[in-house]
């Protein structure tokens, strides 16, 4: 992270064909290293590793699933309702004949869009919150006042339970996608803008603010300039679970019948459907979907973990 | 008075012999003990000095046995009474701890139970070597807080250790440490962190009270001042050595090692503040062992230095130097910058 | 006295917070796009019904004036009316509410009985292979959604192995509901000594207890053993085995240090199982109070929806309450 910091305050800009080159081959290199860095990283780590493939496989799916689905992802198939999985259909079919398989590749494709942008949305908003919130935390004055108001405003959202408010958000506004991404937003912004906030507590003791300041930077400068970029470390180790977590309470909206709608294919909605299948026997309908749930959430959460011990300077064996 | 340093008399109470402990670090190891050797004789008090980092706290958990791995002993012997320490499990090491060897430690309130009260604590230490019913525990427990000049102990009792000042928590960790008359109170660094006035009631009432009890006592401290008012011989110690053995008044008077020569007057500089902070540039365990390793700071130092290291030798009855130039020095020819 | 100072002092903040909740679930109702009384007079409302719900809400009111009004009907008791079930909404809680409280207090005891001893154990007992297998497990029941859980174990438990009941509630059909003390099935079977009723409310609870104590439980156990594993690597720790005490009281003292954050933990289990407590009421047509909320949003009833979420919020708020009281008699840092 102080390498990001004195990239923030003095940025080499090219001037010239041989400086872009320089800045080119210089970036391609940064990532190389870094690459690298990460293959070390992650060789004694089975789990990191898995993680890591079941990520690359739901980005993979995300974008090529629905084309390298066997059967039409919601396509009732005449005359083959609640088959067992056989050579035809790997993973059965449900109740109205849609292909089991077909469906549960092609789920991602939503979950993850709807798993991206609410959070990319809540650590955009979480983390501004949680700077201004740190670092105008105890000062007198306008500036004062707001931090804590917002610290206090998240300690009350901390009232709700997630899926209850979750549920109440989409309910009253409807079941639909985008009110599920708004939901799933709103609900997230707390967590990041509490471990932000932390951080930056932390990192506005340092020396180089001080310095900062006398060279007569405005607060609202210093905050994020120079501040932030270096409190940025808790919320990106917590973005890889954060998905996950957002992939299980989409399901979740949607097992219940208010998230997704249900013929696009979701697995938490393919939960449902295969539930009273589930206790008349005819295991696979919900199955496969909840089997590919928990293990994308693991492999997320796993991510996240692995992030955590590599992001952290004391990452000693 | 017996011998002192390593070739101890059969007599010692304690005696570390070529002590080497280390830490893993990376793909080698961090030898923070390198070779100490030390002898501590019945109702004798002795001083370690030395600067932060040098090893002096290890020393004392080792003596202990209360390194756990990562931390190894790689080789050496700590015999108290006879009994080498370093081969006895876990249950016959809790049997000695607080009743014949006791620790007295630096920032006592870190060191104390937050959730539960003196009395609580002092019981429980009581209780540890000795069979008794929670109102004999009790009355003990009062008996010494007065011992070690607490007011109104009854109510001291109650307390919890948040609730009370730096000097009283220390007072009531010496009294825990004495709780069963120990043989060896050992006391790492007791007045860090106390203020001046309290440091000294603090150190007198060790005295005192090691004299009463007729025990050893080992005062391990940054503070030359301190260990030539409480101690009778003095050990010096750098980079996990011990580089120098003497009585306090030979060593006041003609201490032979350099690095002790910077150390008195260092000391004697700074004569308004008795805890004048060296800076431990340099003091801590090298790895390579193939030279002494003061040879970077040493203004006498010799090509030989750097290519030998010197053994602990002595150099008069009770006098241990760890130089290849001590004769010079001692016979002035050599005066140390 | 010093606890009795500082209860005052949370309880007299409590009010204020509860007003806050209570202003953020009045909000939710403004997120309804369209005519809020129409539709939470529901679909089948005359047109008197929806002019009372109209002049209940004060629509053509300011804000503050609407929302003085929901103020005190909610003290009054007064949360609507479900269209659904055509009953105050304030009834159709009442009704409700033991079920989910019966489920909810089973998982919480089981999971605190099991979880805590297991975090204790593994932290003071460092072993190679349960110390992975538990790891596994946690990392499992953090991943693996509840609602599909429930599926899997009615599908093993009952459809496989024929040990439980199916899902359909809390009793069997035939059989009759306790005299209502409690409200809670296999409690009041219990009182009234019907053993026939107890045995089938018992049988009923497994399973969706089963199912929340597997995916809750390892949160008690994980966050007991590292607070454990942090006490019994502290300073005063180590300091006492310096001063010869045995290991049997060093565990005593990091456990009892443990304590507070073990506290705080259960807080947290319950506002987790109350979310948990919908998915599962609804697999097992638990006829609580989270299956009443699925039903309310499902078939857009919003009273219910709006009441059901001040209600936990409420709950929560005077559970994280009590968590706060007992962390502050368990340590005796806290100032009053």
């Amino acid at each position: 992270m102080a390498r990001l910091q004195r990239q923030r305050n003095w940025l080499p800009l090219p001037q010239g064909e041989g400086d872009f080159c320089v800045m080119t081959a210089g970036v391609l290199r940064g990532i190389a290293d870094e690459v690298r860095n990460l293959a070390r990283f992650s060789r004694g780590r089975p789990g990191f590793l898995f993680g890591l493939g079941v990520v690359a496989l739901t980005i993979f799916l995300a974008v090529f699933g629905p084309r390298l689905a066997p059967y039409g992802p919601e396509d009732a198939l005449p005359g083959v309702a609640n088959r067992p999985p056989s050579g035809d259909h790997w993973m059965g079919t449900d109740i109205s004949g849609m292909d089991v398989f077909s469906r549960v590749i092609a789920a991602p494709r939503i979950d993850l869009m709807i798993a991206l942008v609410s959070t990319a949305a809540a650590f955009v908003g979480g983390v501004l919150l949680g700077v201004i919130s740190g670092f105008f935390a105890g000062e007198r004055g306008i500036w004062g006042r707001l931090s804590g108001a917002i610290l206090r405003g998240a300690d009350i959202f901390q009232a709700f339970p997630v899926f209850i408010f979750a549920l109440a958000l989409v309910g009253f506004r409807g079941p639909s996608i985008q009110n599920v991404i708004l939901a799933l937003a709103f609900l997230n912004i707390p967590f990041f803008l509490r471990l932000t906030r932390g951080a930056v507590l932390h990192v506005r003791e340092r020396p180089f603010v001080d310095a900062a300041r006398c060279v007569g930077g405005s607060g609202l400068r210093i905050a994020f300039v120079h501040v932030m970029p270096n409190a940025l470390t808790p919320a990106l180790t917590n973005l890889s679970p954060t998905i996950g977590f957002s992939i299980l309470l989409a399901s979740a909206l949607s097992f219940v019948g208010a998230g997704v709608p249900i013929p696009t294919p979701e697995w938490g909605s393919m939960i449902a459907i295969g539930a009273p299948n589930m206790m008349t026997g005819q295991w696979w309908t919900a199955l496969f979907p909840g089997l590919a749930l928990g293990l994308t959430i693991l492999g997320y959460a796993l991510v996240g973990d692995g992030f955590r011990y590599y992001l952290d300077p004391v990452k000693r064996r | 008075m017996s011998a002192a340093g390593s070739g101890g008399s059969a007599d010692a109470l304690l005696e570390v012999r070529d002590l080497e402990v280390e830490y893993p670090r990376g793909t080698g190891a961090v030898r923070v003990l390198d070779g100490v050797t030390l002898t501590i004789s019945p109702g004798e008090s002795v001083g370690v000095v030395g600067e932060s980092g040098v090893g002096k706290t290890v020393l004392v958990r080792a003596i202990l046995g209360l390194l756990d791995p990562p931390w190894r002993v790689v080789r050496g012997t700590v015999s108290y009474r006879g009994l080498n320490l370093l081969a006895q499990p876990e249950a016959a090491l809790q049997q000695l701890r607080g009743k014949e060897i006791a620790l007295t430690t630096h920032e006592p309130r870190k060191h104390l139970n937050p959730v539960a009260t003196i009395g609580d604590q002092m019981a429980r230490v009581v209780q540890a070597h000795r069979r008794a019913s929670r109102t004999e525990a009790r009355a003990s427990a009062i008996e010494l807080l007065r011992l070690v000049g607490i007011p109104d102990p009854e109510l001291r009792l109650l307390a919890y250790p948040h609730e009370l000042s730096g000097g009283m928590c220390q007072r009531v960790v010496i009294a825990m440490a004495l709780a069963h008359s120990p043989k060896l109170l050992m006391g790492d660094e007791p007045t860090a962190g106390l203020d001046l006035t309290i440091s000294l009631q603090i150190l007198d009432l060790m005295r005192d009270l090691v004299r009463d009890f007729h025990s050893s006592l080992l005062l391990v401290s940054r503070d030359l001042g301190v260990v030539a008012h409480y101690c009778q011989r003095v050990a010096v110690m750098y980079a996990g050595q011990i580089v120098e053995v003497a009585d306090v008044p030979t060593f006041f008077t003609g201490a032979i090692h350099p690095y002790s020569r910077r150390l008195l007057r260092a000391a004697a500089a700074a004569t308004t503040d008795r805890r004048g902070t060296l800076s431990s540039v340099g003091s801590r365990a090298e790895q390579g062992r193939a030279r002494c390793p003061y040879a970077p700071r040493c203004p006498l130092c010799l090509e030989r230095c750097t290519r030998e290291a010197p053994s602990l030798d002595p150099i008069a009855p009770a006098h241990w130097v760890r130089c290849f130039r001590h004769a010079e020095i001692a016979a002035g020819l050599q005066e140390v910058p | 006295m010093r606890f009795w100072r500082y209860a005052g002092r949370r309880l007299a903040f409590l009010p204020v917070q509860l007003l806050i909740v209570s202003v953020i679930v009045f909000f939710l109702v403004r997120l309804l796009p369209g005519d809020p009384s129409y539709l939470l007079a529901g679909p089948f409302a005359t047109v008197e019904r929806v002019d009372e719900v109209r002049r209940r809400l004060g629509l053509d009111q300011p804000l503050y004036v609407q929302y003085a009004r929901y103020l005190r009907s909610v003290m009054r008791g007064e949360l609507g009316t479900s269209w659904i079930t055509s009953q105050p909404v304030l009834q159709d809680i009442g009704q409700r509410l033991p079920a989910t409280m019966e489920l909810i207090l089973a998982a919480m005891l089981l999971s605190v009985l099991v979880g805590i001893p297991l975090g204790v154990w593994t932290a003071v007992r460092k072993t190679g292979i349960v110390d992975r297998a538990v790891f596994g497990y946690e990392m499992l029941a953090g991943a693996l959604p509840d609602f599909w859980f429930a599926l899997i174990m009615i599908f093993l438990f009952f459809f496989r192995l024929g040990w439980a009941p199916g899902p359909i509630g809390q009793l069997d059909l035939t059989v009759s509901i306790p005299p209502r003390v409690t409200g809670m099935y296999a409690v009041d079977a219990l009182l009234a000594g019907d053993e026939p009723a107890f045995r089938s409310a018992f049988a009923h609870l497994v399973l969706p207890v089963m199912t929340l104590t597997a995916i809750y439980m390892p949160l008690v156990m994980k966050n007991t053993r590292s607070t454990m594993e942090e006490m019994l690597g502290s300073e005063f720790v180590a300091y006492a085995r310096a001063a010869g005490l045995s290991r049997a009281v060093q565990i005593r003292y990091a456990l009892r240090n443990s304590m507070p954050s073990v506290v705080t933990i259960v807080g947290i289990l319950f506002w987790f199982l109350l979310g948990g407590a919908v998915l599962v009421e609804t697999v097992f047509a638990w006829g609580g109070l989270g299956q009443y909320a699925v039903q309310s949003v499902v078939s857009s009833d919003y009273a219910p929806l709006q009441a059901f979420v001040l209600v936990t919020a409420v709950f929560t708020s005077i559970v994280f309450l009590l968590v706060d009281l007992g962390y502050f008699l368990l340590d005796p840092r806290i100032k009053p």
